[in-house]
């Protein structure tokens, strides 16, 4: 490209970079700012990440359910996903509306909908105490159980959609080549399916597993108040007990364990590639 | 970059900000709102009210939006909704008529955040604030606040113990025991029994944050109510511990409500406005008992540097401090009035549900604010801040 | 890397697509390493048929027999069959060498084992420069010699090709064509070819099978189908042809006269085919025309002028309006072309009574 152009280029795009800059980048220093200047400056605010186990246990916890709905989330999508490329179309229309329902849903009545149906005398501990296949109802909610069950409902659809946007782009042909040159159905997808619908898997995974680090009302919720993640404890610190510091110091702690995991993720693909940029 | 920009669901959801935790005051709102919803209450309610204070003078300004405050005017932040109307009836309209300042009511919410990023940045809008004593206490430790005028204000028209060096009482209310009838084999007759998994099994509710519970653990461990304070913190904190696996934590009034109509709690440490309702809409089967309550206050705070003079608004707080307007707002709200004086005019059928009436004040603890201010002797962190980190460690163990 | 050569047969195969039958009670005859096309225009159920041998389509009615065994219900990892498909089906994740090691890979054979075999695929296809090379970075022709050498690497019991060189230029085609013949010399592994180019059939195939709708029309090795086509339909899809209709007039012992208008036409052979109006329908081939400028020696001569031509290089195509016969085609080697090529020149067209061909018209 000629030099002059580019720089005209430049100049159109500098406008969305000026807002950036206002808008997103210095607040983002701001945070970086008060976590290493109040109460006091230097870097006590860090080292309460070290040293106080309520931070290492709330830590944990966010990791815990976040690993764990990202996994239970991306086989789900997957399957879901998968039977949607493979049913007819008007099948698929159906299935796609279900996922995308639970989209339109309030957070709160989701929420309370698990509650109706997992808490003690709900339909489910009913349901099985009927059948007699428990004893005494299971402690189904406000643990983390529950938020697990209402996290990846949650996310669900968030795991569907790259997930199946990137098997719709699979030749189905490659398949049945593979089945045609000896692989038995689960070899072929083993060895094929699986591996071209990777950039979706992973897209999928990073997806979930970002808006799972953010996640705190549905942990409140169907937590119990007994599950606390990172981004609720940040909420505390920032609106109850004003310790600034401290809040913007789990932020900038939330937000380079994102872009760290990033970083991780991209050593072994192509993000570029899995967001479509490319 | 765009990724962590929607990490929180709140971006996706602008309604779940009620959700989370909330201060009393607010949940005051939450309720009129839902019964003004329901039609309990109408906005004759504020009329029938007025007339006994006289005509309403004309030109006065409501505004339920935020509002920059004007030479001669006076901004009053609250939770919203119905409570922009109550208040600027109940306290606006008389100190306006008195004094000329015309009282704005803004109900965008007073969080504690907003008025530290006010003072911090010398931008401050309001001039008095509906806050709970946890935030006057944590906004006097950030030293945001002007100091209260008891020069101006009256200390004699209202309990000692919530007179702050940074706040007033604007009404009373109560952490009180609340327990379904139907699933306990008898009535609990105080926090003794809320700990007694035997006698009363089934789970039990308390708040997230250890503000008016940890009173309740240092009388089930056994604590006379005269003598509650100082708290052992980290004895209440182990009371906690022994019941924990019983306990959901509510963070928000309404989750208090919910968590009995779904039948996942038998009792609870509540707010006794939430009790009342549950009592209301279970036909008396959720009620509660008055004995070892602790009542507690709903604050007013000035903002350091607010707009309209730090006199000004003392006046004005002066002013709320009368009882006929307080029970304005108790008539609208069902907060308990502040002012001892008031409780006499409470008509008799709502006595029950006046945390402030003198059969009432007698079983329960009034809540010593200042000790939560105290320095703990760790990290140099007040009780406040100490409790509520070992509160929330324990409930998350 | 030659496999044992099977025979295979199809016995009645149908295929219905609820009331619409894509394959409608096909036999067929498949003998040991021979190379079988089948051709037919789209919809006439080539591929459905090729389908159904791969294991991909359930017959709804019939049996398939590989060397007398039913295959009918196998799955087709089980029949052990190489395919090539249309577009190539190249897993795009896997290199050209683990694209070929695929199929031994699922047989249980170890990349390390599979090295020699794997080499050996890929010189035969000539891409032995290639094997790291991702599919994306070949050309359409090399992507097709991989897929190729993928459905061979296996020794399979048969190969089956469906439509490979469509995508391809011209040349490239014409190219690949000689390789997959000496291919199949070399290697006399049975191959079963599905195309709608009838180039590509003559070029070939030791045998060709045209389909139409569903049905067999015509069956033969391909010269004999060129040149005794049975039907219209097969006359006009393997190569060019003109149809002449006309009243048989006398029949002789061998030969017959046939009039159009008042022209009379000699043809060998009995007046086959003939239709209620005691009409017959002659299929004569533009390059059986001879070309001259006076009337030519031939037992059939018609006058005709040029109306339009075009120049091939090694051939001239000429469209000829006659008085009697309407617009004829004719070609003509460039180089012994015996007319001048000017449109409105008067020019003969003639032909002798073995040149052209009965056929029924259908």
């Amino acid at each position: 490209m000629h030099a002059s152009i580019r720089r005209v280029y430049w100049w159109l795009i500098a406008p969305a970079v000026l807002l950036m800059l206002v808008f997103y980048i210095y607040p983002l220093f701001q945070v970086l700012w008060i976590s290493v200047t109040d109460p006091v400056p230097g870097f006590g605010n860090y080292r309460e990440l070290i040293e106080r186990p309520l931070i290492h246990r709330i830590w944990l916890t966010t990791l815990r359910i976040c690993v764990l709905t990202t996994a239970i989330t991306v086989v789900a999508g997957y399957a879901v996903a998968y039977a949607m490329a493979q049913v007819g179309e008007r099948q698929r229309t159906w299935m796609m509306f279900c996922v995308l329902l639970t989209f339109w849903l309030s957070v709160l009545i989701r929420a309370f909908a698990w509650v109706m149906l997992l808490r003690t005398e709900g339909l489910v501990n009913t349901g099985l105490q009927e059948l007699g296949l428990i004893s005494e109802p299971l402690r189904l909610v406000r643990n983390e159980f529950g938020v697990v069950v209402g996290m990846v409902h949650f996310m669900l659809p968030l795991a569907v959609l790259p997930i199946y946007s990137n098997m719709t782009g699979i030749d189905a042909r490659l398949v049945s080549a593979a089945r045609g040159l000896g692989a038995s159905p689960i070899g072929a997808f083993l060895n094929v399916y699986l591996p071209l619908s990777k950039p979706g898997l992973i897209s999928a995974t990073i997806l979930v597993f970002v808006f799972s680090l953010g996640f705190f009302i549905t942990p409140a919720l169907l937590g119990g108040g007994k599950v606390v993640m990172i981004s609720e404890y940040i909420q505390v610190s920032f609106e109850e007990t004003l310790r600034w510091g401290q809040a913007t110091m789990l932020a900038s702690t939330l937000l380079f364990s994102v872009l760290l995991s990033l970083a991780l993720v991209a050593r072994f693909v192509d993000l570029k590639k899995v967001f479509g940029a490319r | 970059m765009s990724l962590v920009k929607t990490l929180y669901e709140k971006d996706l959801y602008p309604e779940i900000e009620d959700a989370g935790h909330s201060d009393f005051a607010r949940d005051c709102v939450e309720i009129a709102s839902e019964r003004l919803a329901r039609g309990q209450i109408d906005r004759r309610t504020f009329m029938t009210a007025l007339a006994a204070l006289g005509a309403l003078p004309a030109g006065l300004t409501v505004a339920s939006r935020s509002a920059g405050a004007a030479a001669g005017e006076l901004v009053v932040v609250n939770w919203g909704g119905p409570a922009v109307d109550a208040y600027a009836k109940a306290f606006g309209v008389p100190f306006e008529k008195a004094t000329g300042v015309k009282v704005v009511i803004d109900g965008t919410g007073p969080l504690g955040s907003k008025i530290k990023a006010m003072v911090d940045a010398k931008a401050v809008t309001w001039d008095v604030c509906d806050t709970g004593t946890g935030t006057t206490l944590v906004l006097q430790k950030q030293g945001v606040l002007e100091k209260i005028d008891y020069s101006i204000v009256d200390k004699a028209k209202m309990q000692d113990i919530f007179a702050y060096e940074y706040g007033v009482p604007n009404y009373m209310f109560s952490f009180i025991l609340a327990y379904n009838k139907t699933k306990v084999p008898s009535a609990p007759t105080g926090w003794k029994d809320f700990w007694d998994l035997a006698k009363f099994p089934g789970n039990r509710t308390m708040r997230k944050q250890p503000n008016g519970m940890l009173e309740a653990c240092m009388m089930a461990a056994g604590r006379d109510p005269k003598s509650v304070y100082p708290i052992d913190i980290d004895l209440a904190v182990g009371k906690l511990k022994e019941i924990k696996d019983n306990v959901i934590a509510w963070g928000s009034g309404s989750q208090s409500q919910e968590l009995f109509r779904t039948g996942e709690v038998v009792m609870g440490n509540i707010w006794h406005t939430r009790a009342n309702l549950l009592s209301q809409e279970t036909n008396g089967d959720v009620t509660w008992t008055w004995q070892d309550g602790i009542v507690t206050a709903g604050m007013w705070n000035v903002p350091k540097g607010n707009p309209a003079g730090a006199e000004t608004a003392m006046k004005f707080i002066a002013s709320s401090q009368d009882p006929d307007q307080q029970l304005v707002l108790f008539n609208a709200m069902g907060n308990g009035p502040a002012n001892p004086a008031a409780a006499a005019m409470v008509p008799a059928d709502k006595k029950h549900i006046d945390p402030g009436q003198p059969e009432n004040l007698a079983v329960q603890v009034l809540q010593n604010g200042p000790w939560y201010e105290e320095d703990s002797g760790v990290r140099n962190l007040t009780n406040d801040e100490l409790s509520r980190e070992k509160w929330l460690d324990t409930l998350s163990s | 890397m030659t496999g044992r050569s099977h025979s295979l047969a199809l016995r009645g195969l149908s295929k219905y697509y609820g009331s619409l039958a894509a394959v409608d009670d096909v036999s067929l005859d498949i003998p040991s390493g021979s190379f079988l096309t089948l051709l037919g225009p789209s919809g006439s159920g080539k591929t459905t048929i090729l389908m159904s041998i791969a294991g991909f389509v359930e017959p709804s009615a019939g049996q398939i027999l590989l060397d007398d065994a039913d295959i009918t219900t196998l799955p087709p990892d089980k029949r052990n069959f190489g395919m090539v498909f249309q577009g190539y089906a190249l897993f795009p994740h896997m290199t050209v060498a683990d694209n070929i090691w695929f199929p031994l890979k699922v047989r249980g054979v170890s990349k390390a084992n599979a090295a020699d075999k794997v080499r050996g695929a890929l010189d035969l296809v000539q891409l032995g420069h290639l094997a790291e090379r991702y599919p994306a970075q070949l050309s359409g022709g090399q992507q097709q010699r991989v897929a190729l050498a993928r459905a061979l690497v296996f020794e399979p019991a048969l190969l089956l090709l469906d439509e490979p060189l469509s995508a391809l230029d011209k040349k490239l085609r014409a190219d690949l064509q000689w390789e997959l013949k000496s291919l199949h010399h070399r290697l006399g592994t049975t191959f079963i070819y599905v195309t709608h180019d009838q180039e590509e059939a003559l070029s070939m195939s030791d045998e060709i099978v045209i389909l139409r709708d569903g049905k067999i029309e015509q069956q033969g090795v391909p010269g004999a189908l060129y040149e005794k086509p049975a039907t219209r339909f097969v006359a006009d899809f393997l190569g060019k042809s003109n149809f002449l209709t006309g009243k048989v007039a006398a029949t002789e012992p061998g030969r017959f006269g046939y009039s159009v208008g008042d022209l009379t036409l000699m043809q060998e052979g009995a007046p086959v085919h003939r239709r209620v109006d005691g009409t017959v329908l002659v299929s004569l081939r533009p390059e059986k025309i001879v070309l001259a400028a006076d009337r030519p020696d031939t037992v059939n001569a018609v006058p005709g002028t040029i109306s339009a031509f075009n120049y091939y290089g090694s051939t001239y195509h000429f469209q000829v309006s006659t008085e009697h016969l309407g617009e004829l085609v004719a070609t003509t080697p460039a180089w012994t072309c015996a007319v001048e090529p000017s449109i409105g020149s008067a020019i003969w067209l003639g032909w002798q009574p073995d040149a052209s061909v009965v056929v029924n018209d259908r």
